[in-house]
């Protein structure tokens, strides 16, 4: 996804979901729908 | 008495103390990405509307798992979306942009797969707050309809408000 770079959660070098067929964020190696502490949420990229 | 999201855009009052949200999406841009579009009711004799979203995966909205917007004074409400040809799908916001001007609130909503939402209103209201027993994790929209209804937010879901910000006149 693309940088965030306004708001109180930046992501500058962008981040990265993983989506199901349906639309919802899941984990990329369970294909499970997600809680916000999943560390697969939005995944930070780095410079 | 126990709220509902229901409730609220019928004009019920929040007696709890409640505080401020992280991003504020009447106002600012993109307070909304990330979550997901569950409900929208249109209320076309009082002029209202409800957009029920859950949270749990809004980027900049992270102290609670269900968000409220209803709208007064509707003046003009939009839906379009792209034809999909599953039986259920997430609608998740990748654009909002609140244009408030003259005492008119204009809100357009950008999702990804492709769709769009504009309100024009004259008062809205956004609450943030629990559906007790929701559980962390969306349910998989893949699975039964029970299920998916038992781990999701509805317009008469318990609702109890923790978060909330106005912009007259709401009514």
């Amino acid at each position: 996804m693309d940088p965030v770079t306004s708001g109180k959660y930046l992501y500058p070098n962008g981040y990265v979901s993983y989506e199901n067929g349906l639309g919802q964020t899941v984990n990329p190696f369970t294909g499970q729908t997600i809680a916000p502490s999943d560390p697969f949420w939005h995944w930070a990229l780095e410079p | 008495m126990t709220l509902t999201p229901r409730g609220l855009i019928a004009g019920a009052p929040v007696t709890a103390m409640v505080g401020s949200p992280e991003m504020d999406p009447l106002t600012e841009e993109d307070a909304l990405r990330e979550a997901q579009l569950n409900e929208v009711q249109f209320d076309a004799v009082n002029m209202r509307v409800g957009l029920l979203f859950d949270l749990r995966g809004a980027m900049q909205l992270r102290m609670a798992y269900t968000g409220l917007i209803v709208l007064t004074g509707v003046e003009a409400f939009t839906w379009r979306a792209e034809r999909r040809l599953t039986k259920r799908g997430a609608w998740n916001v990748d654009a909002s942009r609140p244009d408030n001007k003259d005492g008119v609130i204009n809100l357009r909503l950008i999702f990804f797969p492709s769709a769009e939402m504009t309100v024009t209103a004259r008062g809205a209201a956004f609450f943030a707050g629990d559906v007790p027993g929701l559980p962390d994790a969306p349910p998989d929209f893949a699975a039964s309809d029970a299920e998916v209804a038992a781990g999701m937010a509805s317009m008469d879901s318990p609702f109890e408000p923790t978060q909330a910000t106005f912009i007259e006149p709401f009514a």
